[in-house]
């Protein structure tokens, strides 16, 4: 467990500060809106997590970020502040500056994010040759050694193999060397570890904040598991149907969430300790992209919703945290333990 | 790479029984053939009994298997027997003409390659606009296109009307190097529409499905610029396949030479091999089928070899 | 014709016609080209010695051995490289002397041959009467040989002298010089054949013609050479080079091209394309070839009723047959024999004309008032099934309906032939230097051809008549009753005659496709 967790960031100027980024993406039926005003910041060496359903945004807003989206059918409105520069201004070649070298991403199903026809070993070098003006000996060795950095046993042969030979934690690993190699300031990791086998999840989570620790890196950590949020990160956000309904210190949100929709993904977290009856969980399901609803979105599943709940929710203030409810001061909305 | 001698070796081993079956084939073919080449060797005014004493000369009379295991045993010490009309070594008849099918064949494999490969890889980085949809409808029409027309055509144009080019014929490649390729430059042309339309469209798939990959995306995000992603990565994925069309495209283009070498009068094996057929010659026949089954069988090994050289999963599977 | 002529009595009997032409020979001889008038000299252009003949023909020869071979286009390359007993004047199929000076029938059964001397084969070795005797002993024992069929009349041969053989008959033969102007007359040394193995000759040939064979590759080239020490006048060219080329249209665009002079053995097709282009000349010239059907008129056939064999005829239109299926450049006739040919009797040449009516009534008093069916064999090629299309939707008019069955030339024959299967087999044919030969080999009862192998009554009297008449103009008339005969009883259905077609340079002169199709090279010049 990340001793960092639940302490506060405060007072630091953001590392990436994202304004009313609004996202719409054309299929054959022409354009729809996926994001909605999200809004948010990470400040330098923060580890903030991004809950949600799937389908709600999370790694939309990740790929947004990096513009990774096909530029022909996406479109994004707002800002995105990173270095003082508004990203969504850049051009691609500007951006291919970004991607890798300050701000990072690794993805979700390791067995088909790398390159089959490379080794592993070129696949870090040609990332550090790309950002860095270094000879193809020193890449070598810097690729070795980030690969030793991440725990794999005789790091030199591994490099030399192909990702096909290696197993799917042996390719996270690989794909986190690869990402962090070059001491990027920020790392998204989209689901790291939801694809790997339980037991291992846990050593790629304690080596991925260890890492980050010591290359000074923040990392925004998109999943759907509450419980890694809880246990890694300083700051989280719940995101639902493409906006943001709640902000906040970790540690707060959990003991008190303020939005409903936060509080029904709490109580929907199995606990060995409810050992009867069936599983809870939030009904309804997430309105469709082309049909949603005017006012709070959440509203149709939310039990505590109410004629105002109609209307178009802003974001509300609470202390350090952001809610978007306008009943968030009245409700006590059920907690876990925390 | 150690899968790769062992690959070679697995090979000429298998080699053997296709060689068998493909000439055997070959040989039931040409013997189940309506015409008796005993009637066109005694010829248009012959008697049933001249018929006769030909069948016996020649051995036409026994079975067909002993026939077939005849020559079979003759291939093994070497002798691939001789013409029954010219008499000449059905050896130094293919040795003599096979340089120029082969010569066509590559030449129109290069071209073919040379502009459908770019032709597939334009389409795809262009997908969904009106370049990749005339490229592909283009594509489309290169298979359809028949040969031996293309073949006049461009005669017509190119040799009778602006004498830019011969009309018929062909010089040895190991004599006189570029006046062989300029008399093969038509021809080749004429036979590669079929290569361009298929890599074309093959590529096109091929690279799209590349492009769309996972992995595309984390070379993306690792900063990487379009032009390499797609000309380091993209090309080096997909050149397994390339290269596996490509092999695929020879024995088609062996077969079309027939066509491009009676068009153009080229002395090739093709020419060879439908002028024995007809007359059923069957020593000359056999001997130009397990040539051919060999260059098959050798190109289609190249192919092997280098997709294991360039794709790992090949390699470790062979 | 340049070539000397000599005065003398041919078989035919007669003298040479009196042609200007054949004055102007007749001076030549008598040493006086002085008296040719220097203006008719002048505007002719004079021959050229030297150059390469480039020929291009689409079929490969079997062999150059001539008695080893079977088919009519073998003979561009064989009169290139050798000389025949007996030759034969191209327009007329006159017989003319030769490597034979004379011959004569001294009785019915023996024909006497005086031979020319001074002759030497491209080995060096000397023609005479023991070549000759050699040759012809050849022709009927080799293996390969594919002329024992010709000479079967022959008794004996033997040299009665140096430069004279005597052949002994079995029974009278009047076509035998015409046989000996054939394949069986071309000379093949006999010391080449004593060298060879297995006296095998087919692929290094050696004859006394005007050119010297250097090099065949198969199916691809064959070169050939001057023959400086040629027994007439030298010949023009220095050398030939004939491609084979087995595409009709690409020979002709070789042509066009300027890589060939000629292309030999071209089709009706080719002659319409090279008409549009002004830089090629295309001649068509009659031919001794035409395009029938063998019918099978034998017990238990369809066609052993006259009456259905002559309604088939009559539902003919052998004009349009001509022009739809040999550009008009043939006869639209149903003779076998070019009109003007010495053996084709213009009364009967077109005994059938279209007449539907008359087909179908002729059909009816056969029995067959519904339409008759007739199982048909034909040649599969593009060309062979077009005629066939054509053929069928005429007799189909009068009701007549082919059920046709395509499989390649020798299996065809073989098909109807040898198996008897089918009633009719529609071919191209013909091509005998004698027409008394070409009766023979379709309707005598032993023909190869005969597929009913019978011989309708009256014919018998009238084939012997052919062979052991031997005043000209009674033989003639034997032979123009032979060909009323054949009419009347509808033995074949005679479609068309062809015609023979050449694409060539205008820079190539004095080419003559003859009207065998069996051109001579001795004289052909080469503009520069």
């Amino acid at each position: 467990m990340n001793q960092l967790a639940g302490a506060t960031t405060n007072g630091q100027e953001s590392l990436l500060d994202i304004q009313n980024l609004t996202l719409s993406l054309r299929d054959q039926n022409g354009w729809v809106e996926v994001l909605n005003n999200v809004s948010f910041s990470v400040k330098p060496r923060e580890i903030l997590g991004v809950v949600g359903e799937s389908g709600c945004g999370k790694s939309m807003t990740a790929l947004s970020i990096l513009r990774l989206l096909p530029p022909r059918d996406s479109r994004l409105g707002g800002r995105i502040m990173f270095n003082g520069q508004n990203l969504v201004d850049n051009t691609e070649s500007q951006m291919s500056r970004v991607r890798g070298r300050h701000i990072s991403m690794i993805f979700q199903e390791p067995m088909s994010a790398l390159d089959p026809v490379f080794t592993v070993g070129h696949q870090i070098e040609e990332t550090l040759m790309r950002h860095f003006r270094i000879s193809k000996k020193e890449a070598r060795e810097r690729a070795v050694a980030a690969l030793d950095s991440v725990g794999i046993a005789s790091p030199r042969h591994v490099a030399d193999r192909y990702p096909m030979s290696l197993s799917g934690g042996m390719r996270q690993r690989v794909m986190i060397a690869m990402a962090l190699v070059c001491e990027p300031q920020l790392l998204i990791a989209d689901e790291p570890t939801t694809a790997l086998d339980v037991t291992i999840q846990a050593q790629i989570m304690d080596l991925l904040l260890d890492l980050a620790d010591r290359t000074g890196t923040a990392i925004m950590f998109i999943t759907h598991n509450l419980g890694l949020v809880a246990q890694s990160c300083h700051r989280m956000i719940t995101m639902y149907a493409g906006q943001v309904v709640e902000s906040g210190n970790v540690r707060e949100v959990i003991a008190n969430p303020r939005h409903p929709y936060t509080a029904g993904l709490l109580s929907s977290i199995p606990d060995s300790r409810r050992a009867r009856g069936t599983l809870p969980s939030i009904p309804g399901r997430v309105p469709s992209l082309r049909a949603m609803p005017q006012g709070c979105r959440f509203g149709p599943r939310c039990s505590h919703a109410v004629p105002a709940c109609e209307q178009p929710q802003r974001i509300e203030l609470a202390g350090h945290r952001e809610v978007r409810c306008h009943r968030w001061e009245e409700l006590q909305l059920e907690r876990v333990g925390a | 790479m150690y899968g790769i001698p062992g690959m070679v070796a697995r090979r000429l081993v298998q080699l053997v029984p296709v060689m068998i079956v493909a000439t055997f084939v070959v040989f039931s073919l040409v013997y189940l053939m309506p015409g008796d080449p005993a009637v066109t060797i005694a010829g248009d005014y012959a008697t049933e009994e001249r018929v006769e004493e030909i069948r016996r000369i020649y051995g036409f009379d026994r079975p067909m298997l002993v026939q077939y295991f005849a020559w079979l045993g003759n291939v093994v010490i070497g002798d691939l027997g001789r013409s029954l009309f010219s008499n000449e070594s059905v050896l130094t008849l293919i040795l003599a003409r096979l340089p120029h099918t082969i010569l066509l064949v590559v030449y129109a494999l290069i071209v073919g390659a040379v502009i459908g490969i770019p032709l597939g890889i334009l389409a795809a980085t262009r997908q969904g606009t009106t370049l990749d949809k005339i490229i592909t409808s283009v594509a489309s029409l290169g298979v359809a296109v028949p040969n031996f027309w293309l073949g006049i055509l461009l005669v017509t144009l190119f040799s009778l009307n602006y004498r830019w080019f011969p009309a018929t014929g062909a010089t040895s490649f190991f004599e006189e190097p570029a006046k062989a390729l300029y008399f093969a430059t038509l021809p080749a042309i004429a036979l590669s529409t079929g290569v361009v339309a298929v890599l074309a469209r093959q590529v096109r798939s091929a690279l799209l499905e590349v492009l769309g990959s996972q992995y595309i995306r984390t070379l993306r995000a690792k900063g990487l610029s379009s032009g390499s992603i797609l000309w380091k990565h993209g090309l080096r994925n997909v050149a397994a396949t390339m290269l596996t069309i490509a092999g695929l495209q020879v024995n088609r283009l062996f077969s079309s030479a027939v066509i491009v070498e009676a068009v153009f009068a080229i002395p090739g094996v093709g020419n060879l091999i439908s002028y024995s057929a007809l007359n059923k010659d069957f020593p000359v026949v056999q001997g130009v089928a397990l040539v051919l089954v060999l260059v098959v069988i050798f190109t289609n090994l190249i192919v092997d070899v280098l997709n294991a050289i360039f794709d790992p999963r090949v390699a470790a599977s062979t | 014709m340049e070539e000397k002529k000599d005065v003398t009595t041919n078989f035919y009997g007669r003298l040479p016609n009196l042609t200007r032409r054949s004055l102007m020979a007749g001076t030549a001889a008598l040493g006086g080209t002085l008296l040719v008038p220097a203006m008719a000299r002048a505007q002719a252009p004079q021959p050229r010695t030297g150059g390469t003949l480039r020929v291009v023909m689409p079929y490969n020869p079997a062999s150059l051995d001539p008695i080893a071979g079977r088919n009519n286009p073998d003979f561009n390359a064989l009169l290139m490289l050798y000389d025949a007993l007996i030759s034969f004047d191209p327009k007329t199929l006159e017989l003319q002397p030769m490597l034979a000076t004379s011959w004569e029938f001294a009785d019915p059964t023996t024909l006497v041959v005086k031979l020319r001397e001074g002759v030497e084969f491209h080995d060096g070795e000397p023609f005479n009467a023991d070549a000759v005797v050699f040759h012809i002993d050849r022709c009927r024992n080799y293996e390969k040989s594919n002329v024992k069929s010709d000479l079967t009349v022959v008794e004996k041969c033997e040299a009665t002298g140096p430069y004279e053989v005597t052949f002994k008959l079995k029974f009278p033969d009047a076509s035998l010089p015409a046989t000996l102007a054939d394949r069986a007359g071309c000379i093949v040394s006999p010391a080449s054949v004593k060298a060879a193995e297995g006296g095998n000759v087919d692929r290094n040939p050696v004859g006394t013609g005007p050119f010297k064979f250097v090099e065949w590759q198969d199916n691809t080239l064959i070169k050939l050479v001057r023959n400086t020490n040629y027994w007439g006048d030298a010949p023009y060219l220095d050398a030939i080079e004939a491609r084979i080329i087995n595409e009709h249209n690409t020979a002709v665009r070789a042509v066009t091209a300027g890589e060939a002079d000629i292309a030999l053995n071209m089709s009706a097709q080719q002659m319409a394309v090279a008409k549009r282009d002004p830089n090629v000349v295309a001649e068509a010239t009659p031919s001794m070839i035409y395009y029938s059907a063998f019918l099978n008129y034998g017990k238990g056939s369809p066609l052993a009723d006259v009456r259905v064999r002559q309604a088939m005829n009559w539902a003919l239109d052998r004009p349009v047959l001509n022009q739809v299926l040999w550009g008009g450049l043939g006869g639209g006739n149903c003779s076998m024999f070019p009109s003007g040919f010495w053996a084709n009797d213009p009364e009967t040449e077109n005994y059938y004309t279209l007449d539907v009516d008359r087909a179908k009534s002729l059909l009816k008093e056969a029995g067959f008032a519904n339409g008759i069916e007739i199982e048909t064999h034909t040649w599969a090629d593009q060309a062979a099934v077009q005629r066939q299309e054509v053929v069928s939707a005429q007799l189909a008019e009068a009701g007549i309906r082919l059920k046709v069955t395509p499989s390649q030339p020798a299996q065809a024959m073989q098909f109807f032939l040898n198996e008897k299967k089918g009633h009719m087999l529609l071919s191209p044919t013909g091509g005998n230097p004698d027409p008394a030969t070409a009766y023979d080999r379709h309707f005598a009862a032993t023909a190869y051809r005969n597929a009913a192998k019978l011989e309708l009554p009256g014919y018998r009297e009238l084939a012997d008549a052919s062979l052991n008449t031997f005043d000209f103009a009674a033989r003639q008339q034997v032979l123009y009753k032979m060909q009323r005969f054949v009419l009347e009883n509808a033995l074949h259905l005679p479609q068309f005659t062809s015609a023979g077609i050449i694409v060539r340079s205008p820079k190539v002169h004095n080419f003559d496709f003859s009207l065998l199709q069996r051109p001579r090279f001795h004289k052909v010049w080469l503009e520069a």
